[in-house]
């Protein structure tokens, strides 16, 4: 169900973006360029937005970022740059009119200088768009396999019954019925 | 409408039962005030049940409400990428940890003959409750990563608005249904609480860290200055 | 000085016929609800026997009790931080198999069976489940040496015999055996008060009964493992634990326990002690064999005048401590000195004391008739119990305690022999008495208050002063139910 969700989200994405390519043909060149390196920690988290917004690693995906950049919320970023270049990008970081977004930004929308760092980020990491395949699920299993280790170990010395292990043992021993 | 009354008026009404009832309960009818321990029953089972599952969920409950409370410290503590990864992998090994533990205990409760006779109906709604609330929140952890980060950003939100009396209830109308449900449950949980052995959480005896061990009680007043 | 009273009482072990009417009289007054049917608050127990639960003196086995680590008193099972942590699973706790499954019968498939073949048979339950069970064990389950090779000869304190003492108490023909009742002891140093994580167990300041409040008790259940004399049991039904209350309610009334009043064979005792609290943790770090008689040393003599002003300095009314004076337990215990705690190497500084049992003479096999064997029992030396066997259960393994009681209960049978048989020689009356370091009036109190006394005697029962209490301010017709207990509902389980 929230899967066909986000597919609609990213079907309404591309349809934003193709208009906005249509609409904003001109605006391309007077795009003033950003800060990539201050692009990437908007997008990691590692430096805060201005309105409070939050960092888009929380929710999509992006190539270039090793296992972090693997979130899946949302739509996968890695080919956004790709496809609708600095102008489309930034337009569309000016409104985030998604219904998952919306909430979040309309608010807290990006500064002027956040969107073009963004955007000038998103162009660095344009050339790499496959996602890492190494899977989480290896680590996660060993945190559960410790966290049960940790309790058995906690309880090796638990009492185990006195009256049952009694009876037993005479049985053995002795053959006596109780 | 529904969304108005699930997002903004069920946890007030869930929390206006938590603190009523449970003020009512505490007051008239102490002597239930326990946590029901099983363990005289059944000792073996449990202990692979409650152990990981009270750490686990201590954890995770503890999570959700540091980002709650504090949510710029909170995504200021997930804003590297390693750290990002680190802590969602200790989430949701614990998740999972309190899915296996939850699911040792209520098998525990159905198969064993005893501990079945020592559980009421709503010790049945509470364990359903609890298992809904367990596999929402690792499934939700699994496939709509990362959550520890945009909850900062849409839940915690949604909880302060609430506290504050005004609330904002896009927040939660727009997130997919499975994240409702997780925080809807959260509310009915909340609701169940003073009904439920779960009361036993608000009594957790920290105090007797810092009391003497021998406790001796007089009726009359001690010295004969009366 | 920091003066308390406490009821307290001696059980004479020689007088108990294991008869368990003081279980009966205990489980119709207060244990005979849902979740309650196991618990036995008083119990009989055989010696040499594992007991209730099974086992229950092996320490090693149920961390119950105190244990000294340097300099420093703490409970065997963890002190406060290891306590909280192991709130989710106590891993001390015995489970209900290690006392008993309770069970009832299908009584009414004897009358609702249609006519058959076969006689109808009344299947046993399980009063936990209601599912149809094996039982495997139940109340007294070892009573009078049943299951000897299998509960006898795993008695904690037989293990520990050499192999000849362990052949004296199997020997055809001179099998040993005896009861052993056991209450709460309303311990002075209680180790399921200082486990309590709810603070919901207290001692009374004015007579040291130990109760657990009901309405505090959050069922965390680490009192159960605390206490080593398992006498603090948990309701698993109502989710609450529950212990001896030494009837105080029938206390607060002028009237006896339930156990000591129905007690058939007269073996119970009950009266007031003077001790100084101030040293009680002084006390309970000695040493196993000093123990009980650094616990002797605490009780105060109630006729001192300086302990009967320091009594009265620190709250104690005359007419309590009046009751101290006439206790027959001080008697037993301080002046004679032939009543002593029961495993006091647990180091709660038990107050129940015992007379540890001198036994019947030995009646041998003569040509198809009984006579009474020759060695006539009157040295240490002929013990029908091996002397280290008491001194595990009765002195932390000091034997010394033990022959010390034994020396004066056999100058006190000498000299009832002397009187009514007039059969021993001068000689050996006056040897006897001389080890025995007390007096023929001595000797024969002993006697009169073993045998000849009345309930008034045997029970001294101090003024309770209710009308002092908090609860005597309360108007019954209003508080109905409230009165004693302090709670309105059933004790059971509701949400
Ligand atoms: C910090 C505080 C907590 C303490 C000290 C605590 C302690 C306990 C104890 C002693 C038991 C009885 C175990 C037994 O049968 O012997 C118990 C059971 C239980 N607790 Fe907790 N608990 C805490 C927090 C929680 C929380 C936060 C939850 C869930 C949200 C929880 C859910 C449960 C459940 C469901 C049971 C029943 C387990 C079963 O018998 O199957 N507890 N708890
Ligand atoms: S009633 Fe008295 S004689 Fe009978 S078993 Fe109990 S203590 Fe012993």
């Amino acid at each position: 169900m929230e899967t066909s969700g986000w597919r609609a989200e990213f079907c309404r994405l591309t349809l934003t973006l193709a208009f906005l390519a249509l609409i904003l043909p001109g605006t391309a060149a007077m795009a003033a360029t950003g800060n990539d390196a201050r692009g990437e920690q908007l997008f990691t988290g590692s430096r805060a937005m201005t309105n409070g917004g939050s960092p888009c690693i929380a929710c999509h995906a992006l190539a270039g970022l090793g296992t972090a950049g693997r979130a899946s919320y949302g739509p996968d970023l890695s080919e956004l740059y790709a496809d609708y270049e600095a102008e489309g990008v930034a337009a569309v970081l000016e409104s985030l009119a998604f219904p998952s977004m919306e909430a979040i930004y309309a608010n807290r929308p990006l500064t002027e200088t956040e969107r073009l760092d963004l955007t000038a980020f998103f162009a660095r990491t344009a050339e790499t768009q496959t996602l890492p395949t190494t899977s989480l699920a290896g680590l996660i299993l060993l945190g559960v396999v410790i966290v049960f280790a940790l309790v058995g170990l906690s309880g090796l010395r638990r009492f185990k019954g006195a009256r049952r292990p009694l009876v037993e043992q005479a049985r053995k021993e002795r053959g006596v019925i109780q | 409408m529904a969304d108005m009354i699930l997002f903004g008026v069920f946890p007030y009404v869930a929390l206006a039962l938590a603190i009523g009832v449970g003020i009512y309960r505490y007051g008239f009818d102490r002597y239930s005030w326990s946590s029901q321990s099983s363990q005289f029953l059944e000792s073996k089972a449990l202990f692979w049940g409650s152990i990981p599952w009270h750490y686990a969920i201590l954890l995770i409950l503890i999570a959700h409400f540091l980002a709650f409370l504090v949510p710029s410290s909170w995504g200021a503590l997930l804003g590297s990428p390693l750290r990002l990864v680190f802590l969602e992998i200790t989430g949701i090994a614990l998740g999972l940890t309190t899915l296996i533990a939850l699911a040792i205990l209520i098998f525990r409760r159905i198969g064993n003959p005893r501990i079945s006779a020592v559980t009421s109906k709503v010790d049945w709604l509470l364990f359903a409750s609890l298992l809904l609330q367990v596999a929402t929140g690792v499934y939700i952890a699994i496939s709509l990563r990362w959550g520890g980060a945009w909850y900062v950003h849409t839940v915690s939100p949604w909880l302060w608005s609430l506290v504050k009396l005004n609330p904002q209830i896009d927040y939660l109308a727009n997130l997919p249904g499975i994240v409702q449900l997780h925080a809807v449950n959260a509310f009915f949980l909340v609701a169940i609480f003073p009904f439920s052995r779960l009361v036993h959480v608000v009594s957790v005896p920290l105090g007797y860290l810092g009391r003497p061990y021998q406790v001796v009680i007089w009726y009359r007043q001690r010295r004969n200055d009366y | 000085m920091d003066i308390r009273a406490q009821v307290s009482s001696v059980f004479h072990l020689d007088k108990c016929i294991g008869c368990h009417t003081c279980s009966i009289a205990c489980k119709n007054l207060w244990t005979d609800r849902r979740g309650n049917e196991y618990m036995w608050w008083n119990n009989v127990e055989t010696k040499p026997g594992t007991g209730y639960p099974t086992k229950w003196e092996d320490q090693e086995k149920y961390n119950g009790g105190w244990e000294l680590v340097g300099t420093q008193l703490r409970l065997k099972q963890g002190g406060k931080a290891g306590t909280i942590g192991k709130i989710f699973h106590n891993p001390d706790l015995p489970t209900i198999d290690d006392y008993y499954e309770p069970f009832t019968y299908k009584y009414e498939d004897l009358t609702n069976a249609p006519a058959a073949k076969d006689q109808p048979t009344a299947r046993p339950v399980s009063m936990i489940s209601g599912e149809p069970m094996k039982i495997e064990a139940g109340p007294n389950w070892d009573d009078d040496l049943s299951g000897s090779n299998v509960y006898a000869a795993n008695d904690p304190g037989v293990i520990q015999l050499t192999e000849e003492e362990q052949q004296q108490l199997f020997a055809i023909e001179k099998m040993v055996m005896f009861h052993l009742p056991r209450i709460c002891n309303h311990c002075m140093n209680a180790a399921c008060v200082a486990s309590c994580p709810s603070g919901a167990i207290y001692k009374r300041g004015e007579d040291g009964i130990v109760l657990i409040n009901q309405d505090k008790c959050r069922g965390w259940r680490m009192c159960v493992s605390a206490c080593p004399y398992k006498k603090t049991y948990y309701g698993w039904s109502s989710g609450k634990s529950e212990k001896c209350i030494l009837c105080f309610p029938r206390q607060e009334a002028g009237e006896a326990p339930a156990c000591f009043h129905s007690c058939v064979g007269r073996i119970r005792y009950l009266g007031v002690l003077l001790y100084d609290a101030d040293k009680i943790e002084a006390t309970a770090m000695k040493s196993d064999g000093e123990l009980a008689a650094a616990q002797r040393e605490m009780i105060l003599d109630p006729f001192d005048p300086q302990v009967i002003a320091a009594a009265r300095e620190g709250g104690l009314a005359d007419q309590v401590i009046e009751a101290a004076q006439n206790s027959p337990v001080y008697k037993f215990v301080k002046q004679w000195g032939i009543a002593l705690p029961l495993h006091p190497e647990f180091r709660t500084l038990p107050m129940l004391f015992y007379v540890p049992p001198l036994l019947p003479l030995l009646s041998v096999e003569n040509n198809g008739t009984q006579k009474i064997s020759d060695d006539f029992f009157t040295t240490l030396e002929q013990a029908r119990l091996p002397l280290m066997y008491l001194a595990g259960l009765f002195a932390g393994g000091n034997q010394e305690e033990i022959k010390a009681v034994y020396r004066r209960l056999i100058a006190v049978r000498i000299q009832r022999r002397a009187a009514s048989v007039g059969d021993l020689p001068e000689a050996e009356l006056q040897n006897a008495r001389e080890l025995s370091g007390l007096d023929d009036a001595a000797l024969d109190a002993i006697y009169r208050m073993t045998s000849l006394t009345r309930i008034k005697e045997r029970i001294v029962i101090p003024p309770m002063l209710r009308e002092q209490a908090i609860e005597a301010g309360m108007d019954p017709e209003e508080y109905k139910q409230g009165m004693g207990f302090g709670s309105r509902q059933a004790p059971k389980r509701r949400w």
